[in-house]
């Protein structure tokens, strides 16, 4: 798993090289010294109203974001429930930049990722849903009209739920709880549109992508019929061993800032 | 640019995917329920063909299960257990054909379990490798030998030859094939046994017999305890001397053994094709008898197994053929000793009759019946005692379509010279479709299980001491079970209905599950997983063929609300 992610890294820093190589656009005139607004200072006050001026505001301050997850699962307790090893996720983040110092800037937002992944086990059919709810604490390098690359930490909560139809069973077999859960990852975000108007409050598109580990704890399959309440049958469950959501990803999204 | 960036994104995206790990074939294949589980005296085996094990499931305090687990051979084809129920025979054909050295060869595998703990003995499982498949599986019930045959069926690999017999001497370990005559035999050995275009149907293992019977006939000769093997074939009789079969040829080319001796049904001048059934021996050590009729006949068989003058690798005995007409094609026969010596009885419905055959000089006496059996079983040491010098046979009905109802018992003390008072009818109002033996302690007990349909659903207990036939009414056509420990039995109909029948009472217990039964074991705890306070106890485990293998566990000696459903049991990780 080191390499895939050692490349995907590579990839996304190319990105940003690439980005950082490109020639140099015409510049626009400057305004005449007597028009000239008075100098802001490189660190700005960010507010919903920012004047028109030469401060790079193409981050924006707010961000929201729709992607897709894609991470890779080597958990043997995977197994029953994906017959290739990946989940496919539905990402949804927001984030507010916190903190801007000339090409830096820091962002903190939530995420919920949410996905499944279903396949037959031993002729039953399975499945697994994931709902990961996490803190997303975001470091920036801009590369101006270019975007920037990020590096991410996202602490938080994931719920899974297993689920496997055995008609052995008299209901089907379940288990789902909350378990500690957290991303690592670098990407790279490419402004899309529009580019130039640096200083615009205004909408951004973004196309970003980035790669990472999840990790999620360890928890022990030990799958339930759920019997109605009440019931007095005594029924033994079956432990299909441990499940751990722990592995290298891709997200790809499309972003909003303003 | 963008596309160089996108492509380095495209590979990055690649190498993800590559390392992506699938199903394992453990998750992707399902698994097989049907015919896959068999009871033991501790527990139930269940054959796990996909993943390539048999696991043992066992009783514990709570009505749960525990399970362990014994790898096996590829590509299941049959199991057996031995009579005692302490060891488990699994016959695997590897994998066909052989390609790579990492295919595996067929091979039986033998896992025997202490008698009271359930734990597996040291040195097993033993795993005894053939060169050739074969599907079936004939355990001799001494436990000394095992035979793997092709029998009925789907051949086990492209090409084969049916009359291949292996043979295993279960008391040794297992031996590779020699590569000279200095070194011990093999085991298991493989034969084919001589064939006239018959191929293996049946085979039977005789008790310990003193051979060549009647030795005095010939100077010089001595008789031997002997085990042999006698195959049915569907044209002729073969008979091998197992005592002898791994004994080492002149010619390492040649098989171990003895030649085996074949008794062939048909002239090679006629156009019948007669097969031979209902082989019996007789269980006289130094009587070296054996009959059997076949079909569509009216002739009855019997061999005496007397001296030979050959020397090995032929055999030392040869088989004294008798042929007698009993005037109609008989439906079984057995050795039964008499007032007037051991006899050949025959059955023989057509006739409403039994024929007592002297089996030297051919001579019959018929005995009316009063009704036409077809089937029947040695009750003597039930009835008079093992130490009676004359036998009592309990004759039954068996079929569907049989036209005799109710069983009879046939005292053979006055049943040559007063044959019309050697019957006591017991009626019973149905067609007998089986008769199952109850173990001890009550083993004076049978239990008559009637035609599908035709006794609406009952079946009797029949004290054969008492000579009382207690009919238990259920609703549907049941399927009966008898505990290994003798004391109760159990009837279920593979719906969601089950009852326990306690012998000392015949008081029904009706129990009902949450899903489909579709057999019964009553099995003991191991030693150490009873509740507290109990040294010995049972669960009867009521087996779920769908899904993963589910089953319901009920206390088995108190069985009232103490169901526990363990589901899914072959679902847990690899």
């Amino acid at each position: 798993m080191k390499l895939p992610i050692t490349v995907f890294v590579l990839a996304t820093t190319a990105f940003a090289t690439s980005a950082l190589a490109q020639p140099a656009q015409p510049l626009q005139p400057l305004p005449p010294a007597d028009q000239a607004p008075p100098v802001q200072p490189d660190r700005v006050t960010l507010g919903p109203a920012a004047p028109l001026d030469n401060v790079d505001r193409r981050e924006g301050n707010w961000r929201v974001e729709l992607g897709y997850r894609g991470s890779y699962i080597r958990s043997a307790g995977y197994q029953p429930f994906s017959d290739n090893g990946f989940l496919p996720e539905v990402s949804i983040a927001a984030s507010r930049t916190l903190f801007k110092s000339g090409r830096f800037s820091f962002a903190s937002g939530i995420a919920w990722d949410e996905g499944s992944s279903d396949a037959t086990a031993r002729g039953d059919s399975a499945s697994l849903s994931v709902q990961r709810l996490t803190v997303t604490l975001e470091g920036r390098l801009g590369f101006g009209p270019w975007g920037y690359a990020y590096l991410r930490a996202a602490p938080g909560a994931a719920m899974q739920k297993a689920e496997i139809d055995d008609p052995s069973s008299p209901d089907p077999l379940t288990k789902s709880n909350w378990l500690f859960a957290t991303d690592i990852s670098a990407g790279y975000a490419w402004l899309i549109f529009p580019r130039w108007q640096r200083s615009a409050v205004e909408p951004r598109l973004w196309l970003q992508a980035e790669g990472g580990y999840g990790w999620v704890a360890e928890q022990q399959l030990a799958l339930a019929p759920a019997l109605p309440s009440g019931s007095t049958e005594r029924v033994t469950g079956v432990d299909l061993g441990t499940l751990a959501l722990q592995g290298g990803y891709f997200r790809i999204a499309a972003a909003v800032s303003f | 640019m963008i596309a160089r960036n996108l492509t380095l994104l495209g590979v990055a995206c690649a190498c993800l995917m590559v390392s992506c790990r699938g199903q394992s074939k453990y998750w992707t294949e399902p698994v097989a329920t049907s015919g896959v589980t068999f009871g033991l005296a501790g527990g139930v085996a269940v054959v796990d063909d996909v993943d390539h094990r048999v696991v043992i499931l066992t009783g514990t305090a709570d009505q749960g299960l525990a399970s362990q687990s014994f790898a096996i051979g590829h590509n299941f084809a049959s199991a057996a257990t031995s009579a005692d129920g302490l060891t488990l025979f699994v016959l695997t054909t590897g994998d066909q054909p052989v390609q790579t050295k990492s295919d595996q060869l067929p091979q039986l595998t033998v896992i025997q379990f202490a008698p009271m703990t359930f734990q597996v003995q040291p040195k097993f499982p033993k795993v005894y490798q053939m060169a050739e498949p074969v599907s079936n599986l004939a355990i001799d019930p001494l436990g000394h030998y095992a035979v793997g045959y092709e029998g009925p069926g789907a051949a086990a690999a492209f090409a084969q030859n049916p009359n291949e017999i292996v043979i295993f001497d279960l008391t040794n370990d297992p031996a590779p094939q020699p590569t000279s005559l200095s070194q011990a035999a093999p085991n298991p050995v493989s034969r084919s046994i001589r064939s006239y275009g018959g191929t293996p149907q049946q085979l039977t293992f005789s008790p310990t017999l003193m051979l060549p019977a009647n030795p005095a006939m010939t100077p010089g000769v001595e008789a031997s305890a002997r085990r042999l093997l006698l195959i049915e074939t569907n044209l002729d009789v073969s008979i091998v001397d197992l005592t002898h079969a791994f004994d080492t040829p002149a010619v390492i080319a040649d098989p171990y053994g003895r030649k085996e001796i074949t008794v062939r049904l048909t002239s090679g001048t006629g156009t019948d094709s007669l097969s031979p059934t209902g082989l019996v021996i007789d269980p006289a050590e130094a009587d070296g008898r054996i009959a059997f009729f076949t079909t569509g006949d009216s002739n009855v068989w019997s061999l005496q197994l007397v001296p030979s003058t050959a020397t090995p690798p032929l055999n030392d005995f040869t088989p004294s053929i008798n042929l007698t007409d009993v005037g109609s094609t008989p439906s079984a026969i057995q050795f039964v000793r008499t007032d007037s010596g051991l006899r050949v009885a025959a059955l023989v419905p057509a006739m409403s009759s039994a024929m007592l055959v002297e089996p030297d000089t051919s001579v019959t006496t018929q005995v009316a019946l009063p009704s036409p059996y077809s089937s029947m079983s040695l009750v003597t040491s039930v009835v008079n005692g093992p130490s009676s010098p004359t036998d009592v046979t309990l004759l039954w009905s068996a079929g569907s379509r049989a036209s005799a109802t109710g069983v009879a018992l046939w005292a053979l003390g006055n049943a040559v010279g007063q044959a019309y008072r050697s019957i006591e009818v017991l009626q019973i109002d149905a067609p007998i479709q089986a008769v199952l033996d109850v173990p001890a302690p009550n083993d004076n007990l049978k239990v008559l299980a009637t035609a599908a349909g035709q006794g609406a659903g009952d079946f009797y207990v029949l004290d054969l001491v008492q000579r009382t036939a207690n009919p238990i009414h259920t609703t549907s056509s049941p399927l009966l079970t008898i505990a290994p420990d003798g004391l109760r039995m159990w009837a279920y109909d593979q719906g969601f209905d089950l009852a326990q029948i306690d012998f000392t009472t015949l008081n029904p217990i009706p129990l009902t599950t949450e899903t489909a039964i579709a057999a019964v074991y009553d099995i003991a705890n191991p030693v150490g997983a009873c509740p507290s306070g109990m040294p010995l106890c049972r669960s009867l485990v009521a087996i779920n063929a769908t899904g993963t293998l589910g089953a319901t566990v009920f206390d088995a000696l108190s069985p009232q609300a103490t169901a526990r459903q363990d589901v899914a049991l072959l679902l847990e990780g690899p």
